[in-house]
Formats: C-alpha cells, structure tokens, sequence
C-alpha cells in the first residue's frame, strides 16, 4: 500500500464513520384520516380463542400498535396463566417460512384460480362417484362440525376424517366399553384424590392448563387435592405428585388387578366372574404393596378419580376405567372433551379406503399428513397419483411438498371462527389482524366456498355465516365478543352405561420378546410436532433433562448398565420392520427396561431451523400400533455419538444445607427501607410460592416474548450461552421435589453494582438493579461476581435471529439487544414505569412471568403498599431467600 | 512508493495520526454529530408563525397527542382539511395537502427532534407539570422553518432534571396546554407560574416521585430499558 492509498483510506473510513454517527434522518407519516385507534401507546386486549388440536382456551390477545405482541388468559374464563405452546402461536403468525403464493404444480398462482381448480377437481371426482377425503386435524369448532355436516349431507362420496396423531386409548375404551364418545376429564374441584396411572396431567397432556388451574386453585382454598402417580416413565405430574409410584409397565397392569380386586373385596362390589379370574391371573406378578393406597382410596370414596394416559395399554385403560366404575367415580361432575373420538371416522376406515389409492382425491387441511404418518400410511400415501392431492397449509411441511396444489392458510389470528372450551361454553375466535398474505384462505372459508360451489349459490360471507349460526342478536354477539364466551346452557351430564362383555376383549396377550419397553410422549412443549416450526419452543429445556432442540431418549438406569451406554451414545430403536436411529440420556428415575421418546421432532428442516435433529418417531409405527404409543422394541448400540445441548443438569438430590429460613422478613425489611428512608415510595418484591410451581416453564417463554429476548440455536446453547432470564432448578426436601425459578434477585447489596466500570449496573430508587444496555461495554465482571449467575451475555448479535417479518412480533416497548451487552431480568421495569406514568391504568403490576404462571405461584408486589397481601400470601410456609449467608439480601422470596 | 513501515518511520506522520485523532474527537464531541442546526425542507412550506401570529392557534391544537401520550404527533391530512377547505384553499402551498386529501395518499413529513431509540421520553408525563413546550423545542412560534435548536443530549436532560427552576419556562397561554381538558388557564392572562405552585397541579398526582417533588427521575432505568 502507498502513502496515498493509506492516507486516503484513512479519511475515507474516517469521513464515513463521523457519518453513521449522525442521527439518522426520519420520516414522520401521519395518517390522513384521523385515526380511531390513533395511540401507540395503548395496549388493546381483544378476547378470542386459541386451540391445540381440541384443547380449547379462551385467551386475550395483547396488541399494540395493532400488532398481536402477547397472549394471555381470558382471566374471565377462569383461566389463570397461559400454556407455552398457545403463547408461541405469535411466532406462528409473522414465521419467516410462512408460504405465500397459492401453487399448482410447482407454477404459482392466485387464489380464485387455485380455489376454482380444486373445486374442478372436487367436482370431477364426485362426477365419478369415487371418494374424495378432506383430512383435518382434531378441533372443536361447532361452526366446523356444522359446515363438515352440511357438506357430508350433499354427497355422500365427501368424506371428513380427525387424523389424531396421538390417539387416546381412553377416548376409544370409553365409548366401547362405556358408551360415551370421548376423553373424559373429570372436574377436580370436587375430587380429593387424583390417581394419574401414566397419565401426565401437568405436563404433556392437551388440557394441561386445565388441570394446572383447577390443582392451584385447590391450593389456595385451602382444600388440597392428593395426587398419586404411577408411571415407569419420569413426567412433569410425577414430579408434582404427592406420592410417585415408579413401576414397569407390565407391573403396572398387577398392580391395578390387585388393586381392583382389594377395593372391590372392601366395598363388596360384584365383579363379573370372567373378569375376577382374569384379574387373579394378571395380579399374580404384584410384588408392591398396596396397603396404603387401598386406604387411600376408601378414606375419599365418592372423590377419586383415576386416569390413565395416551401412553396406556389397552389392558391399563380398561382396568383404569373398571376402578372408576367400582369406586362411583363417573358421578362426579366431569367435562368431555369435544370431538376427540367419532367411531364412523375410525382412522382404520381411511386405512380402508387407502386400499385403492387411485380412487381417491386426498384435501389435507393444515394437517402434515406425511410427518404424522406411520411407516405403512407413508407408503400408501406415495401410491396416490400426485395430481389427487390437495393440501392447505400454513407453512412449506412435507405435505405442502408432496402436493399437487398446495393453498396457504390463514392463521387462527386472522381469520374468524369458533371453539368449544372445555366447560361447554364456546368462545369466538375473532381476527386480531388483517391477514398478511391477501393470497391465503381460512379453513372455514374453504368450506363455505365449497358448500356454495357444490349448491350453486354465491359464496357467503364467513361473518355472516358465523353469526347466523349462533342465533344470537346484534347485542349479545357484541356481547359475546367482548366477553370472550357464549354460555351455553347444555347440560353436562352424560350418562355411562357400563358393558362388561366387551372388557375382556382389551387382554389380549401381545407380548411379544423385547427389550426393552418405549413410552412415546407428546412432547411438552412442541407437542405431537404441529408447533415444531417455533424456535422459542424447541429453544425452551425439558424441566426434568433439561434438554432443548433435540428429543433424546430417556433409557433406565439398567438399560444404559445393560447396553453400556452413555448419555449421547446413538442407539438403534427397532420395532417389528421398521427403525430409527436416537441419541440418549440417561433418567435414574426412570422404572427398569423402560425408555421414554418424544413426538414432535424431525419435522421440519430449512433455513429457520438449521439444527433440527430431532428423531421422528411417528416413522417407527405401523397399522398394528397406530393406537399404541406404547411399543416393545429392540435396542442396539451404534458407534455414533451426538453432543445433547442441555440448559442445565436438573434434578438435584441432594438438599440444599444452605437455605436459611428467615422469620417475620416481611416486618423486618418492611422497618429498614421505610423507616430508615432508603425508599420512599416502592420497593418492588417478587414472592415465589415453591409449593404451588410445577416447574412447567411458561414463565421462561413468557418472559422470552415480553422481554425481546431472541433465541441462539442449539450451537450457542451447546457452548452454554443460553439468553433465557429465567434459570429453573429441582431441588430434593424432605417434602418431596422443589421447582425452583431463578432469575435476578436485585438485591439490597448487590455485587454486580460495585464491579460494573462504566456504572450501566445502578440501584434504583425502587429498589431495582437495573441495567442500562447503552451504557454496557461488555466486560462481564457483572456476571463474574453474580452469585446466582443470572446474568447473560450477548456474545454475537442474536437480535438478528428476528428476520425482517418477525420484527413485527417485537415488543416496541422494550429495547432490543446488540451484541456484547449483558441483560437480566428487569422485573418487567417497562410495566413499573407504564404503571408509575399512568396511575390509573392498573391498580396492580403484573410482570410477564407472573402472568403465564398457571399455578398463581409468582406475585409482584410494593412492600409498601401491599402488607395485607404479603401477610396472606406467606402465611404459615417457611420463607426462603437464595444464598442468604452472602448477605446480598434478594428481593426475590421463596416460599417452601 | 512508500510502505506502510516507512510512513510511520517518519515524525510527521506521527503527527498527522495524531491530529486526526483529534479531529475526531472534537468533530465527535461537537454539534456536528447532534444535527445541531438541522433544518430540513418539508413537502408543504408550513409556517409555525403565520399560524401562530395571525391565527393566535395554540401547540395543543394540532399536536394534540402530546397532553395525553407519549409521543406529540403530526396532525392528519384532515386535521388540516377542517380549516382548509374553507381558509386558503387556492394557495399554491395547500396543492399537496389537498393531494394528500383527495388520493388518500399521507403527506411525509421530514423529522426534526428524534431521539436515540433506547431512550423513552414521554410528553405527557413533562406536559402535566406545565413544562412548555419550548423548555425543549425552543421558540417555535418565531420559526418560518423548524429547526433543531436543541442539543439533545442526555446532559442537556439530565440539567433540567437535577435543576429544573433553572431551565424550565411554565407553561404559556401560547402552548394551551390542558386549556380544554382542565380549563387550568380558563379566563386567565399569561402568568408565570410559581415552580412551587406545579407540584399541588391536578394533573400532577403521581405519587411515586413524591419524593423529589420538582425534580424529575434520575435513575437509569426511567428512560431506558
């Protein structure tokens, strides 16, 4: 390089940079009509309904600016709190990967064209009188059933089939052996015991947040609800349960004969004599003793209720369907859940009509029929001519390739509908948003589009056509609309004919030799895999493993001796003809010879999950176990090795020594801030009540999608740079597991302020540790000298994870991070100040965590002003504060 | 040809480093960086002071967001059109606003007074303590054209903050804050108002800097987060 060159390139660079540090020149563009919702300011709460499959939950949509920013519960609805994957549905909205153009044979095209085709079509095969069949996935929309039943009744070659991609044993023993078509879910307020047989209530299950509610609402009556697991696997709900009982699978069948059989001995209760033999036979393998639950039961008589899970055998179910018909326990009050069983659209009737595959026209809306089908499905689907398949789908899924039109949908933000909770009641789903692709069409709309089509009247409005079948007036559809629900007055009541003749039919013996024994979960977060397209999700740990972006297998501790496995080893899962390759990790708890998978992954693999390497288990069955998620398979040890991105090794066994219980904390801080006037007007205290957290970790994304926070993808999390403010821990107590949440404590003396260079760590006059991001220079000495280590650290420019669409989704109230800056939680200090602006908004703040918190475990509170609260909210539990011996004294208080 | 080595071999260039690093720093530490003195052309020759002067019309009039919300805003084509249909609507300088009106199509205004994105300000919150307007935007009544006048630093904020008898100028009769709302200066001359008398204001109920009651939030966290 010569002089020139170099002095030139200096003042070039020199010259451009004093540019860039101009303020940037904008553009004010107002409106030209004055606007009706004209503030940025206002947060606008719009009531509607979200639903995972038929699980149902009336939700608040938070807008502002008009965009959808956070979903909460419709508290009117009594629904406290709100279920991870509902509140993710805002990813879903603005995905990057969301299809755009309706598409005919690779050519894209426009909406009419695309919707006229596929009514040609439509119209071609009823013309020719073979079966066309619209495959959707399980919902609970009265609207639906009723277009679904208006179509079917036109011509009967149009078919409808619910694919349940995990399909619940019980809804089928139900209406076979009681005469009821469904999941029933009984209504805990009256019940005091809840045997869960496999069944993971808390967690993996649809209605979880259901349960969630009803269990803490218990709590805090004073009324509590004893819970009992019996499971071979680890979940959520045995973690949360008042006593666990952890048996293999095949035990568990004894010990339910066993049990049945002593109760019903104790209550005198006839028991057909076929089945009493049958009984004696499975219970002779019992080794565990039942004393103490036998004793359980009869002390509640009348209030037990026991459920089994989708993991469940046949023989489990029916004889968990049996106890419950000895112990009365179908006369409490209970809910069904809407449309999970109907017999004439057996899965083995589509299995059936497969048979010819091409004589049928196949229309998947907004199911991914290729990822959820079994192995043998999955080669009768290939064998259908590409041009009979239609799919509608919101993002570019296997099925959307492997389609002849492929049409986007609308998403359930946007466009209008209806569903069925679970108290009978329906709620509206209105749109928040103007749809962002003119281009899309909702289910609903298609529907009406072919019933008007098929009639030949003109298509209708969706509005008109919704409001027309409530038969409601002007004032109470606004009504309804405000409100969030329509009560509905039908009765709850169903009746239960028990038909004993069919039980035995369930016992077939089907063991087979194997090794070991694999329960196929949902998984907790992503579900059966329809919302394994959301980074937030798949970034969010397992709160027993720990583990996120990858479904490992859990195996038992005898299994990993056994096999010689260690955690990341590959193992080869066969079952009959078919295989699939999992790492593992390794679960102490776990009963012996079982293995725990988990649905949902290995879905989904393009530019926004680049690290997708999840295991795709539906691919291990076939027609023998579509019903089963219950499998008896082979295992083989491969040479290969996977490195699990965990957040955290969880479950800690050995109790804290550390936790020094404080006594009277709350008068005695309450005299040294106030009296001494180190605060005058608030200081801002987070109580954390350990007995009612379940340690689901909604919380976690809560706090992910209020506070900007991006995700890093599963090589950041490898080399531990996790963003998450919230940190959650199990810890052992005499009193059985503890979930404990840790995110920053904002301590009195704290040790991140006196380290900080450049003072961006201050203590405010509300007792917040507060971090100013402009100010941060990136040294981490903050983080060193935290001792709960919830400081994180942005080590390259995650914020750029939100692509230009996803932008949108941004809370604008809250900065967004660069790189080279630390953040921690900040007690939601854009709340505190909203509040503190506009005293009369609200009367009481509600930080983002404490408002997913489906147990009411978490309270922000003004040490000030809410004493009577605090009083309450302690009563007599022991209080708690994190590391107490170091004197940094937190403002964040856990109660044991 | 020199290298690299050799140009730094000599004193001079030492110098010539040297003197842009400083260069750098006072162009960095000047007005320069604040877009002290901008003055922008906008779509429509707007004049604050004819409006002002000849019509006696207040701030509050047409940026009537800034008594309630964060931000003062622009007023729509139609804010303008009610008073323009009739008044002027043959002048030259009305063609865009009519434009805008007739093709629904917004008029783009350039921006003045912008802060950094990772600070919050309020107008409402500094309008009802009766701060005027021009404590911070200066006095826009006298400008055909507005210009940036202000600093904009968080020194510049931090001085009023810490002493505000010092720099703030109470409310005038020409701003009209809260005139309609709560008829505060209703029958009223022009008055200075004591600092004193702000914090007993109606609108001033904010119990949470009881504390410092004329003073505003020095802690980090009230404007950025």
């Amino acid at each position: 390089m010569d002089r020139r060159n170099f002095i030139s390139i200096t003042f070039g660079s020199m010259m451009l940079a004093l540019n860039a540090c101009r303020q940037s020149q904008d553009k004010i563009v107002p409106n030209v009509e004055p606007s009706r919702f004209y503030s940025n300011d206002d947060y606008l709460y719009y009531n509607t309904v979200l639903s995972n499959k038929n699980a149902a939950f009336a939700v608040k949509v938070k807008t502002k600016e008009g965009k959808p920013i956070k979903i909460i519960g419709n508290n009117s609805t009594q629904i406290i709190g709100m279920d991870a994957k509902l509140q993710a549905t805002i990813y879903e909205l603005l995905h990057p990967d969301r299809l755009r153009m309706p598409r005919i044979e690779d050519k894209e095209s426009n909406l009419q064209y695309a919707l006229q085709k596929v009514f040609d079509k439509l119209y071609n095969f009823i013309n020719l009188g073979k079966n066309i069949i619209f495959i959707m996935s399980e919902h609970s929309s009265r609207f639906l059933n009723k277009l679904i039943n208006e179509i079917k009744s036109l011509n009967s070659s149009i078919k409808f089939f619910n694919y349940p991609t995990i399909y619940s044993n019980e809804a089928y023993l139900n209406s076979e052996l009681l005469g009821v078509n469904g999941e029933i879910i009984p209504d805990l307020s009256n019940i005091k015991l809840f045997i869960s047989i496999e069944a993971d209530i808390l967690g993996t299950d649809k209605f979880a947040l259901y349960y969630q509610n009803v269990i803490s609402e218990r709590k805090e009556n004073q009324a509590d609800i004893k819970l009992i697991t019996i499971e071979s696997a680890f979940t959520l709900t045995g973690l949360n349960s008042n006593k666990r009982i952890v048996i293999n699978k095949n035990n568990i069948e004894s010990l339910l004969s066993d049990l049945i059989l002593q109760v019903a001995n104790k209550l005198n209760y006839n028991i057909p004599v076929k089945i009493t033999n049958k009984l004696l036979q499975i219970k002779s393998n019992n080794t565990f003793d039942l004393n103490d639950l036998v004793y359980d039961i009869l002390d509640n008589r009348n209030q037990v209720f026991i459920k089994s899970g989708t993991v469940s055998s046949y023989k489990t179910t029916a004889l968990t369907i049996l106890l419950n018909i000895i112990l009365n326990s179908y006369q409490n009050r209970m809910y069904l859940a809407p449309n999970s069983y109907d017999k004439s659209e057996h899965l083995l009737e589509l299995y059936r009509l497969l048979e010819r595959p091409k004589d049928i026209l196949i229309i998947s809306l907004d199911t991914d029929l290729f990822y959820f089908a079994s192995s043998d499905l999955y080669k009768k689907l290939l064998q259908i001519p590409i041009e009979n398949i239609i799919s509608f789908s919101l993002l570019q899924d296997s099925t959307a390739r492997n389609s002849f039109i492929n049409i986007p949908l609308k998403h359930s933000l946007e466009c209008w509908g209806d569903a069925q909770v679970l108290n009978q009641n329906y709620v509206i789903r209105q749109p928040i948003i103007e749809p962002l692709n003119s281009e899309s069409v909702s289910i609903e709309e298609l529907l009406i589009f072919i019933k008007s089509k098929i009639i030949n009247k003109e298509n209708t409005n969706i509005y008109d056509e919704l409001m027309s079948s409530y038969h409601l007036s002007e004032e109470e559809w606004i009504n309804a609309l405000i409100n969030g629900y329509i009560n509905n007055g039908e009765n709850l009541l169903f009746n239960i004919n028990f038909n004993p003749e069919k039980f035995l039919d369930f016992f077939d013996n089907d063991e087979g030799s194997s090794h070991a024994n694999l329960l196929l979960f949902p998984s907790l977060y992503l579900g059966d895999g329809s919302y394994s397209t959301i980074p937030w999700l798949n970034e969010l740990p397992d709160p027993i493993t720990g583990v996120c972006w990858l479904n490992p297998v859990n195996i038992s501790q005898n299994i990993s001796k056994k096999y010689d496995l260690k955690e990341g080893d590959v193992i080869k899962i066969s079952f009959k003809d078919n295989a699939v390759t999992a790492p593992v990790i390794i679960n102490s708890e776990l009963a012996d010879d079982t293995i725990v998978g988990y649905y949902g992954y290995g879905r989904y693999s393009n530019k926004s999950l680049p690290n997708d390497e999840g295991v795709n288990f539906y691919n291990l069955k076939d027609i023998s176990s579509i019903f089963l998620n219950n499998l008896l398979v082979n295992i083989e040890k491969t040479q290969n090795r996977i490195k699990i991105s965990k957040i955290m090794s969880y479950v800690h066994s050995n109790t804290n020594a550390n936790h020094f219980i404080c006594d009277k904390m709350y008068e005695k801080q309450h005299k040294h801030f106030f009296e001494n006037k180190k605060y005058f007007e608030n200081k801002w205290i987070m109580i954390i009540d350990t007995t009612k957290c379940i340690g689901c970790n909604y919380c976690i994304l809560s706090c992910q999608i209020e506070n900007n926070i991006p995700f890093v993808g599963m090589d950041e999390i490898l080399r531990g740079r996790n963003l998450h403010w919230i940190r959650h821990y199990v810890i052992m107590t005499d009193k059985g597991y503890r979930n404990i949440m840790v995110m920053c404590q904002h301590c009195e003396n704290a040790p991140c302020e006196k380290v900080c260079p450049v003072s961006a760590s201050t203590h405010s006059e509300d007792g917040l540790n507060e971090t100013t991001y402009n100010r941060c220079v990136g040294t981490r000495y903050c983080i060193t000298n935290c001792p709960y280590k919830i400081r994180k650290f942005n080590y390259f420019n995650y914020a750029s994870n939100f692509t230009k669409s996803l932008n949108l989704m941004l809370n604008p109230s809250v900065t967004v991070r660069s790189r080279g800056v630390v953040e921690k939680c900040s007690f939601c200090v854009q709340r505190i100040n909203e509040y503190k602006r506009f005293e009369d908004a609200s009367e009481k703040i509600e930080t983002a965590c404490q408002e997913a918190c489906p147990t009411g475990a978490i309270s922000f509170l003004n040490l000030k002003y809410h004493q009577d609260a605090i009083e309450k909210i302690i009563g007599n539990k022991h209080l708690v504060r994190l590391l107490e011996e170091y004197n940094t004294g937190p403002s964040v208080w856990y109660l044991l | 040809m020199i290298s690299v080595n050799k140009f730094f071999s000599k004193p001079i260039s030492y110098f010539i480093i040297i003197s842009l690093f400083l260069i750098n720093i006072f162009l960095w530490s000047s007005f320069y960086r604040l877009n002290y003195g901008y003055q922008p052309d906008q779509p429509v020759e707007f004049s604050h002071k004819a409006h002002i002067e000849n019509y006696d019309m207040k701030c509050t009039f047409c940026h009537y967001y800034a008594e309630k919300k964060s931000f003062a805003g622009v007023p729509s084509t139609w804010d303008c059109m009610v008073c323009h249909n009739a008044l002027k609507s043959e002048s030259e300088k009305m063609l865009k606003v009519i434009e805008s009106a007739d093709l629904h199509k917004p008029l783009i205004w350039n921006r003045v007074y912008k802060l950094p994105e990772f600070t919050y300000f309020n107008h409402f919150t500094h309008l009802r303590v009766m701060i005027d307007c021009s404590s911070c935007h200066g006095e826009v009544e006298k400008m055909e054209k507005v210009v940036l006048n202000q600093p904009l630093t968080m020194k510049w904020c931090l001085d009023c903050h810490r002493n505000p008898l010092k720099h703030i100028i109470p409310a005038r009769k020409i701003s009209g804050i809260y005139t309609d709302t709560f008829n505060y200066f209703e029958n009223s001359e022009y008055k200075i108002i004591d600092i004193q008398e702000l914090s007993n204001f109606k609108g001033n109920q904010n119990r949470f800097y009881k504390r410092l009651p004329n003073f505003g939030p020095e802690n980090c966290s009230a404007c950025h987060y």
